[in-house]
């Protein structure tokens, strides 16, 4: 069976930025594909190439069994897409929004008609059916955003960063809706900056950075090779870090941090292990570090930046790193 | 220590109301200008789009008034200068109602600035502009042949008489922005009323000019009177008395109203 | 499947017209503003200066010869309206949206146009209707009535192109409007719309005869009045293909690079 998906080292410049830089990448069909990177990674380029919205400098990509360069029209026909920011008409009300698309992707009138009325009833947005685009939340807009780019059953669908700016409940809503649209058996590529969303959403996931594909595998593998949650130990002073080291290491693997320790953690029982070892080693007189925090911490987009590329994801431009963990759901 | 005490209170109080006024209405104009600075098509529809109607105007219609007698460019200064008036008055309008919509004048009023300060702030930024198009026009009419035919101190009444036009347009606008508060409403409101006034008026060509039946009403409103007060201050030996009379009346009148709505509606929007 | 999602021109074109008109209905206050625009202004500078620049003649003079100036200063403020639309689009990743469905990119940016040409329509016969009683007169043969009435649509699907084409290039709508607002304005004045050539400054004379709008009235007057026809209609269709084609063409390049590139 062809991938749905398949892209074979994209090269795209601008100016002196080099966006891609022989970007090679695969979404096999009917599968979830997350593109995982940080802002700059190339992320919205290579979706902007697989769309036929731009064409790359050098490399080949075929969606939906199409060359993008060569077949641009027959790719739109097999394609949803939606971007960053919903792409509505904001004069217009939802219902005439998705019969509008529905028109422009040749459904017909009738059919575009009976489409939008589906549509809206399956996205549970019937009662905004009559507003005004430019009058609903963030939300609602982005879930209209997303059963306008389903509206002629595309083969893939290409969702770039489809929950940045949304909150807590929303985001979920949304993760709720992608689900239940793989049911159907459409190939998913989206991109996101956030590693819960990967996890939660991806069969697999592709890690880009600076054009190219650092990594790429299923959620698990990623984790294994980062090494999941991990018990955090900050320390007063971090001088104290090998001590600390010690007395833990019969736990597990320690890694030494600039602020601490920190050592895998399979769940709540290696903290409540990590704190039981570290109280006996002070009642004994064997530690005197004076330990600021310690807790569970699952792993952020820097911790797999640094252990697959040697840096974190944001560059040292003072920029804080995007990924952070926003609320602890539960693991 | 009792005496003290007397001091501090209402005469004291009363003392410091005053100035008060003087003082925010004057930070006020100051925030608008440096506002206006901010927003550069502001500045250029204060200077540039009267200039622009002028330089149009007189290069297109300059000859066939020659032939009927008439010196275009004196003529039509004062309408320049009455329509750069009017896009202030506009500009203040839009203001004013924004600062309503954006919840500025709520919050000044719950500040202690004095209620009338915000209208008179605005008033003073206006004239300000005002004062700013009359010198660029002035200094291009005098370039295209533009002069003073009255002297001196009929040249001294010409900025009198536009400050005095301007005082009343704008308190109008700022009562009708404050009123209306939307600023869609206001920019078709304040376009409508201009519009007419404008070429229904002596401003660009003399009454006479105008079907019999027309001509009572364009002899007659306002902006006319004005434009052949302005006119008269340029012209040699003009007969000065009755139209600065009528002009004077009705700007009067004019800014009574202005300052009464715009009291009344200040009140009642928050 | 595929095959039958192929892109419609016509189709398309439609569609997004449809769109463009579903939402100026929406704001009935602009349309009936900017037919009742060229009108009011027909109306105050016919009052004020028609026995200026006709002394020996009447107001009727006036309407007659003026009429095809008034009709295009209708025309010709539409432009940016649709201009402004258009950049709003595309800084909201609309037109970015439009792109990744198989829609020609032709019928995405002129789409508008239709909409536009169907309001000028209005604009032109309201204004024939109210000039008739005040002295418009049609005097030569019936199909340069005909001719008339569709030279000025031509030419506004022309200014259309023009205002696309600074749409596509302008980074928000204020610009959109001070770039196009001057323009049209000297258009509509420097030209011999309001008075004859012969009563403009030295100067002007050659850049009235040169402006487009001065050809185009001209051909206008001649349809409506009879003389030589042939050569002024020539000129003005000329002139109105010329900027649909090469301002067309031009924004149509700088659409598809910019359409790529979501919110601005």
């Amino acid at each position: 069976m062809t991938a749905a998906v398949e892209a074979d080292g994209l090269v795209k410049t601008f100016g002196a930025k080099r966006a891609l830089d022989g970007l090679s990448l695969q979404a096999e069909s009917g599968t979830i594909v997350g593109l995982l990177g940080p802002n700059g990674a190339g992320k919205t380029t290579a979706i902007n190439v697989l769309t036929t919205v731009t064409r790359p400098d050098s490399g080949h990509a075929t969606v939906a069994g199409h060359d993008v360069a060569r077949q641009p029209a027959l790719v739109r026909a097999a394609i949803g897409v939606t971007g960053q920011f919903a792409a509505l008409d904001g004069g217009l009300t939802a219902r005439e929004n998705l019969v509008l698309f529905g028109r422009l992707m040749k459904l017909g009138r009738a059919e575009a008609r009976r489409r939008a009325d589906e549509l809206l009833e399956r996205f549970a947005l019937t009662e905004a059916a009559g507003q005004r685009t430019a009058t609903l939340s963030g939300g609602t807009k982005r879930r209209l955003d997303l059963a306008a780019s389903i509206t002629r059953e595309p083969s893939v669908l290409f969702l770039d960063e489809p929950t940045t700016g949304l909150d807590p409940r929303s985001r979920l809503a949304l993760w709720e809706a992608v689900r239940a649209l793989r049911m159907s058996g459409i190939t998913i590529l989206l991109t996101t900056q956030y590693l819960e969303e990967a996890d939660a959403l991806a069969d697999r996931v592709t890690i880009i950075d600076r054009g190219r594909v650092v990594a790429e595998g299923t959620s698990e593998e990623l984790k294994r090779r980062v090494g999941g949650t991990v018990c955090h130990v900050a320390l007063a002073d971090p001088a104290e870090a090998p001590a600390v080291a010690r007395t833990l290491a019969p736990l597990g693997v320690v890694s030494v941090l600039p602020d601490g320790v920190s050592l895998p953690a399979a769940g709540p029982e290696t903290l409540v292990a990590a704190v039981r070892a570290l109280d006996a080693a002070r009642t004994e007189g064997l530690l005197v570090a004076t330990i600021d925090d310690i807790g569970l911490r699952r792993p952020t987009l820097d911790d797999v930046f640094l252990a697959l590329t040697g840096h974190p994801a944001e560059a040292a431009d003072g920029v804080a790193p995007l990924d952070r963990p926003t609320a602890e759901v539960g693991s | 220590m009792t005496a003290a005490l007397a001091d501090a209170t209402p005469h004291g109080a009363a003392q410091s109301a005053r100035p008060a006024v003087a003082a925010d209405a004057a930070m006020l104009a100051g925030r608008h200008l440096r506002l206006m600075t901010r927003r550069p098509a502001s500045i250029i529809s204060a200077i540039v789009l009267p200039l622009i109607f002028v330089l149009l105007f007189f290069t297109v219609f300059g000859r066939v008034m020659a032939r009927a007698g008439i010196d275009y460019i004196n003529y039509l200064l004062p309408a320049a200068v009455i329509q750069a008036v009017f896009f202030s008055a506009i500009s203040s309008a839009i203001l004013a109602a924004e600062d309503v919509v954006g919840g500025t004048l709520h919050r000044l009023r719950t500040m202690a600035v004095s209620r009338s300060a915000p209208a008179f702030g605005l008033l003073a930024a206006e004239l300000a502009r005002s004062v700013l198009s009359l010198g660029v026009l002035l200094a291009i009419g005098t370039a295209l042949g533009f002069r003073f035919h009255g002297g001196p101190w009929q040249a001294l009444g010409f900025p009198v008489v536009m400050l005095a036009f301007a005082a009343a347009l704008v308190s109008c606008h700022i009562a009708l922005g404050f009123a209306l508060r939307r600023v869609e409403t206001v920019t078709v409101a304040t376009n409508l009323i201009y519009f007419p006034f404008l070429l229904l008026s002596s401003a660009f060509t003399p009454a006479a000019s105008f079907p019999s039946w027309l001509r009572p009403v364009v002899e007659q409103q306002p902006v006319s009177q004005v434009a052949d007060a302005l006119r008269a201050l340029t012209t040699q030996d003009a007969a000065l008395a009755r139209p600065l009379l009528i002009a004077g009346a009705w700007l009067a009148g004019l800014l009574l109203l202005g300052a009464l709505g715009a009291t009344r509606a200040v009140g009642r929007s928050s | 499947m595929s095959a039958s999602v192929r892109p419609a021109l016509v189709g398309d074109t439609l569609v997004m017209s449809g769109r463009a008109l579903r939402l100026t209905m929406r704001d009935p206050v602009t349309v009936v503003l900017s037919v009742i625009f060229p009108l009011l202004l027909m109306l105050l500078m016919t009052a004020s200066f028609a026995k200026i620049v006709y002394p020996t003649g009447g107001y009727g003079d006036f309407v007659d010869i003026g009429l095809p100036l008034f009709i295009l200063v209708g025309i010709a403020f539409a432009a940016p309206m649709t201009a402004a639309a258009t950049a709003s689009d595309l800084r909201s990743g609309f037109d970015a949206r439009i792109r990744t469905m198989p829609v020609p990119t032709l019928a995405a940016l002129a789409g508008r146009l239709v909409a536009d040409t169907a309001r000028s329509a209005v604009t032109v016969a309201v204004v024939v209707v109210v000039g008739l009683p005040l002295g418009f007169r049609f005097t030569a043969a019936p199909w340069g009535a005909v001719g008339f009435l569709l030279l000025p649509l031509l030419f506004g699907l022309g200014l259309g192109f023009l205002a696309l084409l600074v749409a596509v290039h302008a980074p928000d709508v204020e610009t959109v409007n001070a770039t196009l607002n001057p323009i049209m304005l000297l258009g509509m004045f420097l030209s011999t719309g309001l008075v004859p050539s012969a009563d403009l400054p030295g100067w002007v004379q050659p850049v009235a005869r040169v402006n487009p709008f001065s050809v185009v009235i001209e051909a206008m007057r001649a349809l409506a009045h009879g003389g030589p026809t042939a050569w002024p209609v020539l000129e003005a269709v000329a002139w109105s293909v010329a900027l649909v084609v090469v301002c067309g063409a031009l924004a149509l390049r700088t659409y598809r690079r910019r359409s790529a590139r979501p919110a601005g």
